[in-house]
């Protein structure tokens, strides 16, 4: 049995903007939407230290969430009708002391709740709290074998053997409970990792997650972390054969359109940071985390960790700022880093309002994860 | 520092883990570490300590359980008992292993031997209640009224402007090599005349618009412009020129032609047409418009040293007008042409915040071109391992 029933979907290359066309609507109209989707993260740290890791981009001033202040912030996301919460962001949530309240409270508030984790603080008495009060959790792992897995997420050998049981105990106690979160594994593939396509997908038949995603790296406006997005043409293969290892209940998906896009957007306004905010680690709100580090001061809204979230929803800063970025004084193509998680959204609602598309209510059953735009 | 008296307690553990210390590190390590963080002890690669004692303890045995610890003694100071029921800890400990605790003078000695991973119970601990009343399902906030048909304020004075001074009205003939459409909307008509090669738009005229000043200044900004361009920006450019201060926005939330005014719908619906129209008498068949004007002729045409002192007199006299001390903004260079990557003053910055760095990035933009960008120094990752595994 998965948490994934034969009438929903899991949309794990593109968006649910569609879903929530009330919103849109309400954007349209030039009313102050509630973001649908907030991503964020309890702590800027991380007990690893992953080659690719955009963090390192995003240093801003650190300031610490406390059990009172994502409590606040959960009640507000609550209160001005944020559906859903994610704590992947610029650093390991599962490290912070608050990180099992965390997930209860949001839960309790009837806020979705997920996590994008690497998984080794997860010891299976950590899991029987969480699990339960979660809609998916995904496990960072970009490489199938212990020594790769070590060279490339800095980390001991001996963790890639934690984190595999780790998975084995997450889905032991989804099956045991039939509890309906997703549980995934995700590659971040830079060029130089076509080694270990095939290997983490054959572990992933093995360990039995629901899926297996296969993504690309992203990068700042000026390329700092070196990727090399004409490099992923000679993984084409692998990344087709690691799909083909798909079964009734393990899928292996790839980031085909985020691969394809070679980290180029096809829209210059950013529309999408209103429904999809992320704020770092720090309590930093920004429209996203592309814009977290100190370099991007003019895109810093607020901190939870000093204003309610909110009264900093609702002030003019924030608007402003959202403003700006769908204002023709921006443009995406020149400011900003390459594939943020806004792209897909920012993507289609630039069609929409280019005239391009009309959003509809899609048909059929709504996808899973649809608070996760 | 442990007690002595506690010292002698110990049998098995070789080491004796002082919790508070612990504690202490791994909250400094939150802040002060950012890749490679974790616990000062090595068998605690999996802990995660919690802000109530008791949890943090349970979750301490349960990490050196998995991480294969065979047995652990814990210390716990005054600071940590004071909250604590020591049968409570002790039952805790004892879901884990062969459990004792010892008390001492100020603290107390709890260890656990023959470690093992503690049977699942249910964890279902409560999370504290909060006084605040939650209200759900407050989405929006309403966009400002405005009456119906007039035009918004905020439009009023600038197409005013441009109707008392219209150049663009009339049809238009087209030359060799160029392309002259002509599409009407609702009895309005826009003409255009292309460029074949380039597709750019090299004349624009219109008749009949309900708002003369909306579509003067229109034909005005979409001239010099590729047609695709035009269609998918043009009308948003509008908006922003015909706006009598960019702060004075017609709606709360996000502005765009179809929100702001429906003076805007025209234009809109012309253009579209417009490009359609192209497309079907040339087979043009582009869809992602990249087209960017860049910085103005001024500004290209200036040396460094002219840059650098046309900005710095717009920063000094924002510095005047808020109080900063001379100097407290310095240009520390000029990024892809456009982009001034500025140092500002520690004092100046945490009275204006963000806020200051978007006014002045306006500042220049409007005395200098309105294409410049501003952005503060970068902060480094601080942590050395990551910033070595990168191409600096
Ligand atoms: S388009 Fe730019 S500003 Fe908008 S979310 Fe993406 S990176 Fe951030």
């Amino acid at each position: 049995m998965t948490g994934m029933t034969d009438h929903t979907q899991l949309i794990l290359d593109g968006t649910k903007i569609g879903w929530h066309l009330d919103r849109v609507h309400a954007w349209e109209r030039g009313e102050r939407i509630a973001p649908i989707t907030i991503d964020m993260a309890l702590t800027r740290a991380c007990n690893f230290a992953c080659e690719y890791c955009y963090a390192m981009l995003q240093e801003n001033d650190r300031k610490v969430i406390t059990r009172d202040v994502i409590f606040d912030f959960l009640e507000d996301c609550a209160e001005i009708g944020v559906k859903g919460i994610s704590f992947v962001s610029d650093g390991e949530s599962t490290i912070s002391p608050v990180f099992a309240d965390a997930i209860r409270r949001g839960s309790e508030l009837g806020l979705s709740m997920a996590v994008g984790t690497n998984g080794l603080a997860l010891t299976k008495m950590r899991l029987e709290e969480i699990l339960p009060h979660l809609t998916y959790l995904r496990v960072n792992i970009s490489a199938g074998e212990r020594d790769r897995y070590a060279q490339i997420m800095g980390v001991k050998p001996e963790w890639f053997d934690r984190v595999c049981q780790n998975i084995r105990d997450m889905m032991e106690i989804k099956r045991r409970d039939d509890l309906p979160v997703t549980v995934g594994m995700q590659m971040v593939v830079m060029p130089s990792y076509g080694d270990q396509i095939l290997p983490l997908a054959r572990l992933g038949q093995s360990l039995r997650p629901d899926y297996l995603v296969l993504k690309h790296c992203s990068d700042s406006e000026d390329g700092e972390l070196g990727v090399d997005y004409d490099g992923y043409d000679s993984l084409y293969d692998k990344l087709r054969a690691a799909e083909a290892l798909s079964d009734d209940e393990y899928k292996v998906v790839v980031k085909w359109s985020k691969i394809e896009a070679r980290g180029k957007r096809s829209y210059q306004r950013c529309y999408g940071a209103p429904f999809m905010i992320q704020l770092s680690g720090s309590g930093l709100v920004a429209p996203c985390g592309m814009l977290f580090n100190e370099r991007y001061k003019k895109f810093h809204i607020g901190n939870i960790c000093e204003t309610r979230f909110r009264d900093i929803w609702a002030s003019d800063r924030y608007w402003d700022v959202m403003n700006l970025l769908a204002s023709p004084e921006f443009n995406a193509q020149k400011m900003c880093g390459s594939l943020c998680l806004q792209h897909k959204v920012n993507e289609t609602l630039d069609a929409h309002a280019k005239g391009l598309v009309q959003l509809t209510t899609p048909r059929g059953a709504a996808p899973a994860h649809i608070d996760f735009v | 520092m442990l007690e002595p008296a506690l010292h002698h307690t110990l049998v098995a553990p070789s080491e004796v883990l002082d919790y508070e210390q612990l504690y202490a590190d791994y909250q400094t390590g939150l802040v002060d570490r950012l890749r490679g963080f974790g616990a000062a002890a090595e068998c605690l690669s999996l802990w995660v300590p919690d802000e109530d004692p008791a949890t943090s303890l349970r979750n301490l045995w349960d990490a050196a359980a998995a991480a294969g610890e065979r047995d652990i003694a814990v210390y716990l100071g005054p600071t940590t008992t004071a909250s604590l029921d020591g049968d409570e800890v002790l039952g805790t400990a004892a879901r884990f292993g062969v459990a004792t605790l010892t008390h001492g003078r100020t603290g107390w000695l709890v260890e656990v031997q023959e470690l093992r991973a503690a049977a699942p119970v249910a964890e279902r601990r409560a999370v504290a209640p909060r006084a605040r009343a939650i209200v759900h399902g407050v989405t929006t906030t309403p966009a400002i009224e405005t009456s119906a048909g007039a035009i918004h304020p905020a439009y009023v004075d600038a197409i005013a402007r441009a109707t008392a001074d219209v150049q663009h009205d009339g049809v238009l003939s087209a030359d060799a090599g160029e392309l002259m459409l002509r599409v009407e909307d609702h009895g309005s008509t826009l003409s255009l005349v292309v460029d074949r090669e380039t597709h750019v738009i090299r004349r624009a005229a219109f008749t009949d618009a309900p708002h003369e000043g909306v579509m003067e200044r229109f034909c005005a900004l979409v001239e010099g412009v590729p047609i695709l361009d035009a269609a998918d920006h043009g009308v948003a450019r509008l908006e922003l020129s015909l706006r009598e201060h960019r702060a004075h926005r017609p709606v709360a939330g996000i502005v765009t032609p179809r929100s702001a005014d429906p003076c805007f719908a025209r234009p809109q619906a012309l253009i579209r047409a417009a490009l359609a129209d192209y497309r079907a008498q040339t087979g043009f068949a582009d869809w992602i418009s990249t087209h960017d004007a860049g910085p103005a002729a001024p500004w290209r045409a200036m040396s460094p040293a002219d840059r650098e002192a046309a900005v710095r007199t717009v920063l000094d006299t924002f510095v005047a007008a808020h109080d900063g001390r001379p100097g407290a903004v310095e240009l520390v260079a000029v990024e892809i042409d456009v982009r001034l990557v500025l140092r500002l003053d520690e004092a100046l910055l945490s009275d204006g915040g963000p806020r200051l760095v978007f006014e002045l990035e306006q500042a220049l933009r409007d005395a200098i071109d309105p294409r410049l960008e501003v952005v503060l120094e970068e902060i480094r990752d601080r942590n050395r391992k990551r910033r070595l595994a990168v191409v600096e």
